[in-house]
């Protein structure tokens, strides 16, 4: 499936149309009102959801008949609960969240996945870098201790001494590693790589997901009730994504400007918006959702998830990941 | 007047000196760079507080008047004190990491979650004064009520409202930055703008200039919201600002330990109840019987009990220093001031500063500059703590009997000999009231850095919880938490009533 | 109702834990005399103020007062008391302060009568003060102010001039009798100074040592008005010394 020829401007014009329409009070007839869901996102707004505001602005939801709020998230806002109680329709989780949410009684499906790689990277500065699993020895990592269990997993893969790692627990922030008061950081692909970048500092950074660290990140899941009753919004909500998703890869530039619009209050800054978008997209397309689109999966992929997820400390089986809704989207 | 501005303008240069000195760093921003990126996002900034301002106003006036209304029906039904002020003291002790996501599931989007932890930021500490505001009558003042044949309706109106005034002033000075920082604890669950919002990006962006002009600001506005509250209340009040000495509740006699036990079956069973009735999952809204379970018969009941406990032992290891440092920084400084007055031009502005900057702002920039090991958290516990023992301690200084003091006038006494002989002792109800009301603040405090900042403890471990969806542990963590302000409540409580028993009879009333 | 004109109290009795404050008193006050009662310091005089007042009540023993308990009277506004604490409410100024007692006898306002008591306590010119910025003897004359205001029958003052300097004293015992006369007020005085029980009232009741019982009961035949100068007279003298040696003896005895 070719991703949308859609070029900034023309998106930006459908947007436009998209919002002249709803001006002139052109809603869709009663008889068909619109079914309301909402999407729960996993941090704050941020080009990290691009995809999902792309789909919101071009009216893509609103012609399927869902009425999508895109819930967003934040440092005490777990994105379970809204999806177990049934505030949200969907929720964006990851492989070991979903995981330990089932093993604590949830009763979710993982019904696509956003980044087929996982964003964990070991950023380093160049002078002293991590560009291999080996090169950790000796090194101190900052990291919060809560992910030792992650360090631990990418040993084990890669025939690392955990025990040669020296750990220093810090706060989420790359102060730390320009200070050098730790030579390397666990952190994600798209945050403190990002911002090093965008103060002049250029960081070294190694994706676990390229050393057998296999964990599915940015997943859609919705509880096994929402899969049996409501389909058809699930469908309409995952193809709004995909849609959304593939002209984001077409104009990451427009993406993160569309960002930035649409949440002026939110802090955003338009450069860096931009790079993060950029980065995003080597994690969230391959070549195996080229051939099958946007969220797809392998099952190979889960037998990687199911070996890693098991070094994290979590038993799961195939039946996590539910493609039915996928192939319902990329089928219909 | 004049001093507290040379004071503040010292105290920028010092700011300013400090921040070229560690220009290379990335840790502090001065004051002319905040001011610089002030003006350069005038707009961003201005919206966000205009939303978590109103959020905080709502909130203020929705807890404040919850107060006023327990505090009333406390009035009319006094046997119901013991109940309304333990169940106060619960709910305020609950911690934001628990209560933050079930208001978001139970209210949607929007501004309620921000809206309701401000109002549960600010109610306690206004009901508390008001309480005893509303006892504090000398007797001869409702005889005059009762001289004239009138009964508890005219002791209300003519007296006891009135003479509740200046208690409520007190809390509402103190309610004022409290409802700022659940505000914006608030906007954590997921709202979608305001100066919380604004703080979690820029702290994950490590833009330096932009936490410390957040920090800034937001300790302004609180500083604003102090200072104006406490010129209303010495516009309309004539007499002078009472210390807040609210006689601490039930010792433990039979009596107290029944009451604790009344205290602790309602709550069980408001859990319980509350939690059916709201039609809250089961997956994430723990019942007691589940907490019960987990800790005492579940196959992993030992291994929770032994992450509980040694997460617990972290935490007091960080909160037990900081308690004490706090009380002890803000006791010295009180009478530091009384030795050398002129100090305060420097030392009050930097106590109210330090005491207003919303903790979510203060608490990554502290762990930035002191590190995540102990002294960072250590320090931010301090923070909480010392500027109510001050203020108290402050109050109480100035409560010496002047005759007293008279006498030892007439021997030429040092200003140190009076302090000694009657300046402390006439501070200790005070301190003691500082330190009785300034537990919760310290357990909240260590709980939000662990959260937020250092990941370690209690308040850590209840963050993991949630983000791994173990919510036996995290309801466990709460209890536990829960249990362990209002023990620590308990216990300063007791230890009052024995000190002032000896040193201020006439404020343990019967 | 004519046979019981006035304030009697039979038998009265009142204990606070061990402390026996008032034991078996019993005395008639006539209606519109002015009796001061006069003992040590902490003989019980102010408890048994109290007593007749309705706001304690005896552990034996009854007041009545034209023939009805205290608490009937009390509703009507008609009597007053002047604490040995002048009470006043710090929000309020000294005019509002008095005036409150005429609101919480239920009577209508009366500024004229509010400015002109002020003005005879030698507080006109600070009807509109708090009372943060009087002194303690302008306080204690507001809180008399505030008695009169409602025009009591029954008047209870309690040492109300221990905070006024002996001139000032002077020239309040000239000018308030008339006053509590004019309104035809059973007047109680609690003191312990014998010169001024002997300046303002009609009759003199000596208590002992706690528990307060009469151990004599003079009278002061002496006219009213009394002018500033009486005190410097023999006849005041001798009713002085009368009860000074009725004091001491019930000291000794005690």
């Amino acid at each position: 499936m070719p991703p949308f020829p859609l070029t900034r401007r023309r998106m930006l014009q459908m947007g436009a149309a998209g919002l002249a329409l709803s001006q002139v009070g052109l809603r869709p007839d009663p008889a068909h009102a619109a079914e309301t869901v909402a999407l729960q996102l996993s941090w704050l707004h941020s080009v990290q959801f691009a995809g999902s505001y792309i789909a919101q602005r071009n009216g893509w939801w609103r012609d399927a008949g869902l009425d999508v709020s895109l819930l967003q998230g934040g440092p005490n806002a777990p994105v379970e609960p809204p999806v177990v109680a049934g505030n949200a329709l969907v929720g964006i989780s990851a492989a070991d969240y979903t995981a330990a949410a089932v093993a604590q009684g949830a009763p979710f499906k993982i019904i696509g996945v956003a980044m087929q790689k996982n964003p964990f990277v070991i950023a380093s500065l160049p002078e002293n870098a991590v560009r291999q699993p080996a090169d950790l020895a000796g090194k101190r990592i900052g990291m919060a201790i809560a992910n030792t269990p992650v360090l631990q997993a990418l040993c084990q893969l890669n025939d690392v001494d955990f025990n040669a790692v020296q750990i220093v627990p810090t706060q989420y922030s790359a102060q730390p590693l320009i200070s050098e008061d730790v030579d390397c950081l666990l952190c994600w692909e798209t945050d403190l790589p990002v911002a090093m970048a965008m103060q002049g500092i250029k960081a070294v950074t190694m994706l676990m997901a390229d050393h057998g660290y296999a964990v599915h990140s940015q997943t859609y899941i919705a509880t096994e009730e929402s899969l049996a009753d409501r389909r058809d919004a699930l469908v309409a909500l995952m193809s709004g994504e995909v849609r959304g998703w593939n002209a984001y890869r077409a104009d990451t530039d427009a993406a993160a400007a569309l960002t930035v619009e649409m949440f002026p209050d939110a802090g955003l800054d338009l450069p860096t918006q931009k790079l993060q978008a950029q980065r995003q997209v080597p994690l969230m397309f391959s070549a195996q959702t080229d051939q099958h689109g946007f969220g797809w999966w392998s099952d190979e992929a889960v037998e990687d998830n199911i070996r890693t997820l098991a070094l994290l400390g979590s038993k799961v089986t195939p039946d996590l990941w539910d493609r039915s809704i996928l192939d319902a989207v990329h089928g219909g | 007047m004049a001093d507290a501005v040379i004071g503040t303008l010292i105290l920028l240069a010092l700011w300013q000196g400090l921040a070229f000195a560690l220009q290379d760093r990335f840790l502090i921003a001065g004051p002319a760079q905040v001011l610089g990126w002030s003006i350069a996002n005038a707009g961003l900034i201005g919206r966000a507080l205009v939303v978590t301002g109103s959020n905080a106003a709502l909130g203020f006036l929705a807890g404040n008047l919850a107060a006023i209304g327990l505090a009333a029906l406390a009035l009319v039904v006094p046997r119901l004190i013991p109940m309304i002020s333990g169940l106060a003291l619960v709910v305020f002790c609950l911690p934001m990491v628990a209560t933050g996501p079930i208001l978001r599931v139970m209210m949607g989007p929007g501004n309620g979650p921000q809206i309701v932890l401000a109002a549960l930021a600010v109610y306690y500490t206004t009901l508390i004064p008001l309480l005893a505001g509303l006892r504090a009558a000398p007797a001869s003042w409702l005889d005059l009520i009762h001289v004239y044949g009138r009964g508890r309706w005219a002791e209300l109106r003519h007296i006891r409202l009135r003479a509740a005034l200046p208690y409520l002033a007190a809390g509402l000075q103190i309610a004022a930055p409290a409802a700022f920082l659940g505000a914006m604890v608030g906007e954590f669950t997921g709202a979608e703008r305001g100066m919380g919002v604004l703080t979690i990006r820029f702290t994950r962006a490590l833009d330096i200039p932009a936490i410390w002009s957040l920090a800034a600001i937001a300790a302004l506005v609180a500083i604003a919201a102090y200072a104006l509250i406490g010129g209303i209340a010495r516009r309309i009040l004539h007499e002078p600002p009472p210390v807040i000495l609210a006689p601490p509740p039930g010792g433990p006699t039979q009596r107290g330990w029944m009451q604790a036990l009344a205290v602790l079956i309602a709550v069980l069973a408001l859990w319980w109840a509350g939690m059916r009735l709201a039609g809250l999952s089961p997956f994430f809204a723990k019942r007691p019987s589940d907490v019960l379970a987990a800790l005492a018969w579940a196959p992993d009941a030992a291994q929770t009990r032994g992450t509980l406990a040694t997460a617990l032992a972290q935490t007091a290891r960080h909160v037990l220093p900081g308690y004490c440092a706090g009380l002890a920084l803000g006791a010295g400084l009180a009478v530091l001031l009384g030795l050398v007055p002129r100090l305060s031009a420097v030392l009050t502005p930097l106590a109210v500063a330090l005491r207003s900057i919303p903790i979510v702002t203060t608490a990554p920039l502290i762990v930035l500059l002191a590190g995540r090991g102990a002294a960072g958290t250590v320090l931010l516990v301090a923070v909480m703590v010392f500027f109510p023992t001050f203020v108290a301690c402050q109050h109480g200084l100035r409560q010496a009997p002047g005759r007293i003091l008279d006498v030892f006038d007439s021997y030429a006494a040092s200003r140190l000999r009076k302090l000694i002989h009657v300046g402390i002792p006439a501070m200790l109800p005070a301190l003691f009231a500082a330190a009785r009301i300034s537990v919760p603040a310290a357990v909240l405090a260590v709980t939000v850095v662990e959260w937020l900042a250092t990941g370690g403890g209690i308040g850590g471990l209840m963050s993991l919880s949630a983000s791994v969806s173990d919510y036996d542990m995290l309801w466990s963590a709460v209890v536990l938490v829960t249990l362990m302000s209002w023990l620590g409540h308990a216990v300063i409580s007791a230890a009052e009533r024995r000190v002032l028993a000896t040193h201020a009879p006439e404020q343990v009333r019967p | 109702m004519a046979a019981e004109a006035g304030i009697a109290c039979a038998g009265l009795h009142k204990a606070f834990g061990e402390v026996e404050a008032v034991r078996d008193f019993s005395a008639h006050f006539a209606s519109a005399q002015t009796t001061a009662l006069v003992g040590p310091s902490g003989c019980g005089k102010s408890t048994l103020l109290r007593l007749i007042a309705g706001l304690d009540m005896p552990d034996r023993g009854t007041v009545a007062i034209d023939g009805q308990p205290p608490e009937r009277l009390r509703e009507r506004g008609a009597i007053s008391v002047a604490f040995q604490d002048p009470s006043l409410l710090p929000w309020l100024t000294a005019a509002r302060n008095v005036a409150l007692a005429r609101k919480l006898a239920r009577q209508p306002a009366d500024p004229a009568l509010v400015a002109r008591l002020l003005q005879m306590v030698g507080l006109g010119q600070f009807a509109q003060s708090r009372p943060a910025t009087l002194s303690g003897g302008m306080r204690q004359r507001a809180a008399i102010a505030r008695a009169l205001v409602t025009g009591p029958g029954v008047l209870l003052l309690d040492e109300p001039f221990g905070a006024v300097d002996e001139l000032t004293r002077r020239q309040l015992a000239q000018d308030l009798p008339p006053l509590w006369h004019e309104m035809g007020a059973t007047t109680l005085l609690v003191t312990h100074s014998v010169s001024e029980a002997v300046l303002l009232s009609d009759r003199v009741l000596v208590l002992s040592p706690r528990p307060a019982q009469i151990v004599a009961d003079i009278d002061v035949p002496l006219p009213h008005p009394r002018s500033p100068a009486l005190p410097d007279t023999p006849a005041f003298h001798r009713i002085e010394a009368q009860i000074r040696a009725a004091l001491s003896h019930a000291l000794d005895a005690a």
